[in-house]
Order: structure tokens, then C-alpha cells, then sequence
């Protein structure tokens, strides 16, 4: 004769593993009913046979189920297993992120001259930004530093804060420059929520090693990055491309390591890399390019990490319930499905219809002319349309802001100029080295732009590629920003046709 | 350990209670503060059975269901004994910086 309440109650405790409902279920059940209760029989008869849990009881079940997945000291050897995966891989990525920071730091001090080096090339750089803003910005990606630091020595809560506030840059990026949102979630989002694997039952972290790892990650990785990308031949060596990389050497270094001795922390280090892997591979299918050599490269990174993977964790692999080999039918349609998905995701790139490949960073020769217009705007009339003199400029990948547009002064075409393009996370930068003749011109173009609160807009094949309120333009370097990836691509084969 | 911990373990420590007995006690106990949430509970005892600190007692039967009595172990009277003595230790150095009497003074 039980009630809804219970009913539902029930259903919420079935998120709770197996062994921990067969020991506490039934005592839960009756405490919780204990404190539904109110003593009045009619109300009481209410509540058991209508009523639901509150959320505040049902956050608690689920927050258990979270601490008892991801076992602490004293839990069943799988649970310890995946709770300690877990902490691993958010300690991977956010050593991936303090890494990147001291990274960006480290070209900072380079581009202030206190290494004694010759300045660094444009593309490492990105947009040179000025002001209070750009300060705050960076100094905000410094902060995964210190989360990293906290989560290491035990402040998780700390740690979870801080990493809150370092999320903000990806996030204000995001809504600025719409492109995907892997990264964000993947490598945002999901490691902080997943920080609640370092509850009061898990084991502490070793805290000499993770220190270590951190100068030791910089030295041996974001040094060789920067230097790769300082040398201008990095079109395939994206973020993604380069977490494939990291996972996929990481992988064959660990099954090199435990070869014929497979133990504890092992498999804990196999689930581990499983699911840093399976985060990169989302991320790189989700970035992947249309553009047919960089699709090439970027599949053949996923694939050979998948191959990796398999390598160091088929034994996990093998052993995971749901997936169960020994059982033809399930192994047939999971491949299936795995099929399905690269199908459709192939079918969608080769759909959106680019023909030829053409990829370079290295600076070549511009093959059109590229225009620099300054331009001022008005909003669109109530009836849709634009006042006198003025109309709507598309831009490839850019959302139809609104505006109308006029020229404002004259145009500089710039027939002659070398560019170089870097590829970032959301499209690529381009950067056009402008004649000496012309670096007067442009610059009184980016000005007047700028003094008139307006835009500037580059036009290449009669095509407006860009159009934006500050254009970068220093060293006699104008920097160039299309957030689509494919209008990147597009543009980039119109300028470097041979490459 | 923590502050619910040492409520849960507080509840515990005049005799065995059940599940929904312990959420009264540690609220009584806590002047209404601290209100756990059964599947906060369970995570507690569960850990404390865990490190021997509580052990089942006796089930009753009420209203139809059983309810499971839990009751401290030697050890959990050992730790909370520690743990008493610890934060009464603390308590007295704070009333003793701001310039007030004991609190058994002020009892």
C-alpha cells in the first residue's frame, strides 16, 4: 500500500549504485517517510499517497550518488577506480590550463623583451589589445595558475571559485565570436562541476608530483608549442590537434610503462586517459574544419589517438559492462552507431561544398588586393530598411548585426602585401605586413574609424570579410579576425591559391 | 571531521537512535542550524560505519516498516571524545581573546 511519495522517493534512490541501496535503501525509505510525516492522519494520508520529495531531497540523493561514483578510500574497488580516474583527469586538464596560462605568461615576458630575445612573430601574439580591460582579461586566464595550485593542496572549494572566475574569458570570447562550445563545456564546465570527486572521503592528492608536474608540463610542452608556432607551420596543430597529440602520447607511454604489470593504479591511469580521450575526440570532431586537408589531418589525429586508446585501456575497455564483446549482437550495433555518427559528421562537412584545399601560415604573397575602408552606421529604419546613401554589408559567418553602413573617407587597396594566418580556437587570424608606402594610409583609415566610433571594413575579391569597431594595426602589421572557420578557409584560399 | 560528523556522533553518543531520530537530535542539538537531508545522512553513516565509528543497534518495527537503531562503537566514542576535546579546547582559547569568562562560566 505504499504512496506516491514513496514511489518516487524510490525512483530517486535507484541513481545510487547497486551495493549501497541493498545495504541503506530500505532504512532511507523509512527515515524519509519518518520526516514527510506530520502527525495528522488526514494530512499524513495526503502526503503518502500524492505528495513528491522536496529538491532539496532529492539534490541530497543525487550529490550522494556523485560522492559514491566517484568512491573515495573505503569504496568498492570499481568506484575507488573511477572516483580516482576522475580526480586524475580534472587534474590533467586543469594542469592543461595553468600550463596554457604560464604559457601566454611566459610569451608576455618574451614580448616585454626579458629574455633578451629578438621580438617574437606577429601570430604568437594574437590581437594586440590595450587597456584596463585587456589587462583584466589576461590576468583572469592567469588564474587558473592558482586554482590549479588550490585543487593540488586540498582547497577544493577554493580551487572551484576560482576556476569559476577564470571561465569568464572563454565564456564573454564565446558570446563575442560564436563558434563552438566544446571547449567551454568539455574543459570548462564539466572539470569544475567534476571537483566535487575530491570530497572529504577521497584519498589527498600527491602533492609533490602535481607541483612538479607543472613546471615540468611547461618545460617540455608549452615551450616546444610556442616554439612550433613561433616557426609558422602549425595549421594542423590546433588546440584540439595538439590534445590528440598529448593523449595519444601519453597513451603509449603508459602502456609502454605498465607493460605485463598491471595493477591498481594502472587501470585507474588506462580510465583515466579513456576519458581525457573521449573529451579531445569530442572536441576535435566538433572543430574539425571543412577545409579537405586540415579534415584530413584532424581525422587522422582522432583516429590514431582512438588507436592509442586502445592500446593502453583495451582491457578496460573490454571489461565495461554495457559495451560486453562477448555478446555479437551488442558489438555489431554499437559499431553500427560508431559508424552512423562518423557517417553523418563526414556527410555534413563534405556537404557544406568546399572543393579545393589550400592551408599556409607561412607568410606568402597576397594573390588579390585586399581593402581597407573606414565606415560609419546607422540603425536600420522601424521599417527595416537603411536611410539614404547607406545599406547592409553581409559578413560570411557573422550574424546580420543591424546596422546600415557608408564609407567614411577613402579606401587604401593594398595590391602588394605579404600575409601570414594563425589558426585560434574560433577561425583564424590573419596578418597582412603592409607595404611601407601604404602603412600612412592604412593607419589614417584604422583611425578614422576609430575616432569616429565606426567600423573598418577589409573587403578581398569585391567581398567584405570583415567588419569591426577596432582593428588591429601596429609594427606596420594589420591583424585580420574571422571567426568562421570556413569563411577563414575561404578567405585563405583566395589570398594564398597556391599553397 | 567535519561538523555534521561530529553532530551525527554527538546524537549518538546517550544512546542508539534511528535514521529520522538523528536529523531531530543533530537539529535539536544545533538549535535548529544543521537540518540534514536523509540522503546527507546516509552519506555520513555510511562513512562512519565505514571507519567502525557506528554500528546497527536493533530494528523495531513502526508503522509497518522496520527502523534500524544505530549506536556509537568504542572507537566512535574514542574519536568523538578527541574531537570534543579538541574543539572545547578551542572554543575556551576564543572566549579567552575576546576577554570573556569560560563557558562553563557562563552556563
Amino acid at each position: 500500500m505504499s504512496g506516491d511519495l514513496e514511489r518516487r522517493y524510490r525512483r530517486a534512490l535507484r541513481l545510487l549504485p547497486g551495493y549501497y541501496r541493498r545495504q541503506w535503501e530500505e532504512d532511507m525509505v523509512a527515515a524519509f517517510m519518518d520526516s514527510s510525516l506530520t502527525g495528522d492522519p488526514e494530512e499524513d494520508e495526503l502526503i503518502t499517497d500524492y505528495g513528491r520529495p522536496s529538491w532539496p531531497e532529492l539534490a541530497s540523493v543525487v550529490a550522494l550518488a556523485a560522492r559514491l561514483y566517484l568512491g573515495g578510500t573505503g569504496a568498492p574497488r570499481r568506484y575507488f577506480t573511477c572516483g580516482q580516474a576522475v580526480r586524475n583527469a580534472v587534474l590533467v586538464v586543469m594542469l592543461a590550463h595553468a600550463t596554457q596560462a604560464l604559457g601566454s605568461f611566459a610569451v608576455l615576458g618574451w614580448e616585454r623583451g626579458l629574455f633578451g630575445l629578438p621580438a617574437p612573430p606577429a601570430q604568437l601574439l594574437g590581437e594586440p589589445w590595450e587597456g584596463i580591460w585587456a589587462g583584466t582579461w589576461y590576468a583572469v586566464g592567469y588564474a587558473w595558475i592558482v586554482a590549479y595550485i588550490a585543487l593540488v593542496l586540498g582547497y577544493r572549494g577554493t580551487a572551484q571559485a576560482i576556476a569559476v572566475l577564470a571561465i569568464v574569458p572563454d565564456l564573454v570570447y564565446l558570446l563575442h565570436y560564436p563558434g563552438s562550445w566544446a571547449w567551454l563545456i568539455l574543459f570548462d564546465l564539466v572539470p569544475v562541476l567534476a571537483m566535487a570527486a575530491f570530497h572529504s572521503g577521497a584519498p589527498p592528492v600527491a602533492r609533490r608530483s602535481w607541483l612538479l608536474a607543472l613546471p615540468v608540463s611547461f618545460a617540455a610542452v608549452a615551450v616546444p608549442v610556442i616554439a612550433i608556432q613561433a616557426s609558422g607551420r602549425v595549421s594542423w596543430l590546433d588546440r584540439p590537434g595538439l590534445f590528440c597529440v598529448l593523449v595519444t602520447l601519453a597513451c603509449l607511454t603508459h602502456a609502454l610503462v605498465v607493460r605485463g604489470r598491471p595493477g591498481t593504479a594502472s587501470r585507474q591511469w588506462s580510465l583515466t586517459l579513456i576519458l581525457l580521450a573521449a573529451a579531445t575526440g569530442i572536441y576535435q570532431i566538433a572543430s574539425l574544419a571543412v577545409d579537405p586537408h586540415l579534415l584530413a589531418a584532424g581525422v587522422t589525429e582522432l583516429l590514431v589517438m582512438a588507436a592509442a586508446v586502445a592500446v593502453d585501456g583495451h582491457s578496460l575497455i573490454a571489461a565495461w559492462k554495457p559495451l560486453d564483446l562477448r555478446r555479437p549482437a551488442r558489438l555489431a550495433a554499437l559499431l553500427g552507431i560508431a559508424a552512423a555518427v562518423v557517417a553523418l559528421a563526414g556527410a555534413g562537412h563534405w556537404h557544406s561544398g568546399t572543393t579545393t584545399g589550400a592551408r599556409t601560415t607561412r607568410p606568402s604573397q597576397a594573390a588579390a588586393s585586399i581593402v581597407v575602408t573606414a565606415m560609419v552606421s546607422q540603425p536600420r529604419t522601424p521599417a527595416g530598411g537603411c536611410p539614404a546613401a547607406y545599406a547592409t554589408i553581409p559578413v560570411p559567418g557573422v550574424d546580420d548585426s543591424g546596422l546600415c553602413f557608408r564609407q567614411d573617407g577613402t579606401p587604401v587597396t593594398l595590391t602588394s602585401a605579404e600575409v601570414t594566418s594563425n589558426p585560434t580556437d574560433n577561425g583564424y587570424l590573419f596578418f597582412v605586413t603592409v607595404p611601407a608606402s601604404e602603412a600612412a594610409a592604412v593607419k589614417a583609415v584604422v583611425t578614422t574609424a576609430y575616432v569616429s566610433h565606426g567600423f573598418t571594413s577589409i573587403t578581398v575579391n569585391g567581398k567584405t570579410w570583415e567588419l569591426t569597431k577596432v582593428t588591429p594595426f601596429a609594427g606596420g602589421q594589420l591583424v585580420i579576425q574571422i571567426p568562421d572557420k570556413n569563411a577563414a578557409h575561404e578567405l585563405l584560399r583566395i589570398l594564398v591559391p597556391s599553397s | 571531521m567535519t561538523g555534521q560528523a561530529f553532530l551525527v556522533l554527538t546524537a549518538l553518543a546517550d544512546g542508539s537512535r534511528h535514521g529520522y531520530g538523528i536529523v531531530q537530535e543533530v537539529a535539536g542539538l544545533s538549535e535548529g542550524r544543521v537540518h540534514l537531508k536523509i540522503g546527507s545522512l546516509y552519506g555520513l553513516l555510511d562513512r562512519l560505519a565505514t571507519d567502525k565509528l557506528i554500528e546497527p543497534d536493533r530494528d523495531e518495527a513502526h508503522d509497518g516498516r522496520l527502523r534500524r537503531y544505530y549506536r556509537l562503537t568504542r572507537d566512535g566514542r574514542l574519536a568523538l571524545a578527541e574531537e570534543a576535546v579538541l574543539r572545547a579546547a578551542t572554543a575556551r582559547v576564543a572566549w579567552a581573546r575576546l576577554g570573556l569568562p569560560g563557558p562553563e562560566a557562563a552556563e
